[in-house]
């Protein structure tokens, strides 16, 4: 799979997850791949405080063909991912999205147009949670969207490659990785452009 | 910066800054600020018929100069007895009292 | 993952973890340290290694801050390498014991995740904390990158076990920014690591050791006829003295490891600048973007990272000021109430402007204390301020220039 170099020395991403469904890790894993794929440098941070399980929280990946010497939060995204589409609902999150030259992509089985986000944006949509469910990818019930979302991720930015999320999948969880490269596999191929 | 030396904190006498250590360390040595014996006024005499060598004494005593072992009565160091009295504040049966020192 | 021998590994890493892999690749004897956020996980890591015996130290785990200096009181005095991690509370807990260590000039180590003190409580970057105790008698020094977190702690045991120096040593980073930000980490071979630092001498600091064998008493009473203002000015002279040594320290680290670290500050397009903002910490390595766009537009700018804030550069800070710069601005990511600007280090720069041979221009600045985002484009507004008052002599005048210091952020309604 080759890696579309982009023009712009940073790719910015913001993760909007809730404390619990693994958004910090998927960062870290994703910068761990684009690592791997031979970006100069990447960087993830995540705007946790103190521990808040269910409430939404950012975390910023940056990646880069130059040394990034920023150390702010991302406040302007190429990039969006929404780990539920219920928190597109929540004013600080909508409100944070760029209203265009951004891509948006949302855990969502489908989105009608009232989803509240601009038509000036690409938006995506994969089905993670029935992926996750399907594969029993679960922790104490509730469905691990956030590895199939780094599938989904690559199926509509091509920023990292599936071989590296792969790898980095396989040193992480050794073993039990299979169902989680399953699961990135599925998302990329189920993640479609809704406009 | 040099190594710690023997000199006892009462001599210290260093006339440069140049010569002193980077910390002040003492080694062990008896009676390091000098024959503190000189500074009494008064001295602890003990009874030994009232003394129940309890020991209570030998524990209290700030200076060390109690000499004494389970069962004996204890013995005092003039040299370092600084004539503090609290020896015979803890004395259980008021063997220790204080004399005052001949001019 | 383990460090094999002999072979160099990049690994994406938080600021924590590099810190605790400095600690690690240090072969420190001993670890003490009490979790506190932002910090926790340098000592998860570090229990971590020990645990899995990838780090042969003894961890000493105690009930405060104030034991955890304490033990490392001890373990340094028997000549073990000692190492620490804190923030915030607990940095502030361990005051008196701090003095303790730099008293006794014994060589520990620790790392500080900086956050805002409480109340309110507040966990993100703010240097307040490290600045309130900048006076205790340990070198600080500023790692304003995951890299840099890294490698000043293998600097550090080399410069504080210097046998003319002899003093403890912070290193500072930023609560979150840093700490918990994951970017790639290079980790030398354990074997040139060895190379250039040895593991301390067998028989202890010549100094002092504690050593049942050869029984001391140290630090009891000093009459004030004696030594103690003379041991007081061996420490200054120390820390004066230690400039040198860092420096050196540096250069060797740089030969061996590859790397491009400056000494007591960082110059970053200053030699024909008219403006420059003089700043510590991830602010200052970020304010280098602004530099450089500005300088497209044709804005003679520049920029200044105070690398150590003990010992004081005071000597490179004269020589920009006798040079050519006509205005500066200093950034304090901290505040130190009703001194002369409200911040701890623009007071203290701005102490050298009258050393200075020419007129220089000043504005002191608080910002991003308490973790608010500073960007790039916010820094590209002090610029422009600093650039009215270079053009028109204007300072600024609204109402977030408060007692002659601009609190950058300062919310002042519509």
């Amino acid at each position: 799979m080759v890696i579309e170099k982009t023009k712009l020395s940073n790719n910015e991403v913001t993760f909007f997850s809730r404390g619990g469904q693994g958004g910090i890790t998927a960062c870290q894993l994703l910068a761990e791949a684009a690592f791997q794929d031979g970006y100069r440098d990447v960087m993830s941070v995540p705007q946790i405080g103190a521990e808040r399980r269910g409430a939404p929280i950012r975390a910023f990946l940056i990646i880069s063909q130059d040394d990034i010497r920023t150390i702010s939060a991302v406040t302007n995204p190429d990039v969006v991912l929404v780990f539920d589409e219920a928190m597109l609902k929540l004013p600080p999150i909508i409100n944070a999205i760029p209203k265009k030259n951004c891509k948006v992509i949302v855990n969502a089985e489908s989105l009608n147009g009232n989803s509240g986000l601009s038509k000036n944006i690409e938006l995506y949509t994969f089905p993670g949670t029935s992926i996750a469910m399907g594969l029993d990818l679960t922790l104490e019930g509730l469905p691990l969207v956030n590895v199939p979302i780094l599938g989904a991720f690559s199926g509509a930015t091509n920023l990292v490659s599936m071989d590296s999320i792969g790898t980095v999948l396989k040193n992480k969880w050794k073993a039990k990785a299979e169902k989680n490269i399953e699961s990135i596999k599925l998302a990329h191929e189920k993640t479609i452009r809704v406009y | 910066m040099g190594k710690p030396d023997n000199k006892t904190a009462a001599s210290s006498g260093y006339s440069s800054w140049r010569e002193i250590p980077a910390v002040p360390v003492s080694v062990p040595c008896k009676g390091s600020i000098g024959a503190t014996g000189e500074w009494r006024t008064f001295r602890p005499v003990l009874d030994a018929e009232v003394c129940i060598k309890c020991g209570i004494c030998y524990l209290y005593c700030p200076d060390g100069v109690m000499i004494y072992k389970e069962g004996s009565i204890p013995e005092i160091n003039y040299t370092y007895c600084k004539g503090c009295g609290i020896c015979v504040a803890v004395c259980p049966k008021e063997a220790l009292k204080m004399v005052r020192e001949k001019q | 993952m383990k460090n094999e021998q002999g072979k160099e590994q990049t690994i994406i890493m938080s600021g924590n973890y590099a810190a605790a892999w400095g600690a690690k690749c240090s072969r420190v004897n001993v670890v003490s340290a009490y979790p506190i956020t932002p910090q926790t996980t340098v000592v998860e890591k570090l229990s971590e290694f020990v645990d899995k015996k990838e780090l042969d130290a003894n961890y000493i785990r105690v009930e405060s801050e104030h034991s955890v200096m304490a033990a490392l009181v001890g373990s340094s005095m028997t000549g073990a390498r000692s190492f620490s991690a804190t923030s915030g509370q607990g940095l502030l807990y361990m005051t008196e014991m701090l003095h303790w260590v730099s008293s006794s000039r014994l060589p520990v180590v620790a790392t500080i995740a900086s956050r805002g003190i409480a109340p309110p409580w507040n966990i993100w970057a703010d240097y307040t904390d490290i600045l309130s105790i900048r006076d205790c008698g340990w070198i600080i020094q500023f790692a304003s990158t995951h890299q840099e977190i890294f490698d000043s702690i293998l600097m550090a045991y080399k410069i504080a076990e210097n046998p003319e120096i002899n003093l403890p040593y912070f290193i500072v980073y930023g609560g979150f920014i840093q700490s918990h930000t994951s970017k790639p980490v290079r980790i030398p071979s354990q074997k040139i690591i060895d190379d250039f630092l040895p593991p301390p001498p067998k028989a202890g600091w010549d100094h002092i050791n504690l050593n049942p064998d050869n029984p001391i008493t140290h630090g009891n009473l000093v009459m004030p006829e004696q030594e103690y203002l003379d041991f007081r000015f061996l420490i200054q002279d120390a820390m004066v003295k230690s400039k040198e040594k860092i420096k050196k320290t540096i250069q060797g680290f740089n030969t061996e490891f590859g790397r491009d670290y400056k000494g007591l500050v960082e110059l970053y397009c200053c030699e024909d600048a008219d403006v420059v903002v003089i700043a510590y910490g991830a602010l200052a390595e970020q304010n280098k973007i602004a530099v450089d766009q500005l300088r497209a537009k044709g804005q003679k700018v520049g920029s200044l990272k105070l690398r150590y804030i003990r010992p004081f550069p005071t000597d490179e800070l004269l020589e920009l000021f006798n040079g050519v710069v006509e205005v500066i601005g200093v950034v304090d990511r901290g505040t130190a109430f009703g001194n002369p600007t409200g911040g701890p280090i623009s007071t203290e720069v701005m102490s050298l402007l009258c050393r200075a041979r020419r007129k220089v221009k000043s504005l002191p600045c608080i910002w991003g204390i308490g973790g608010r985002n500073v960007t790039v484009e916010d820094q590209i507004g002090l610029y422009e301020k600093l650039l009215r008052i270079k053009n028109k002599n204007e300072y600024p005048t609204d109402e977030t220039c408060q007692h002659g210091t601009v609190w950058m952020g300062l919310k002042i309604g519509a």
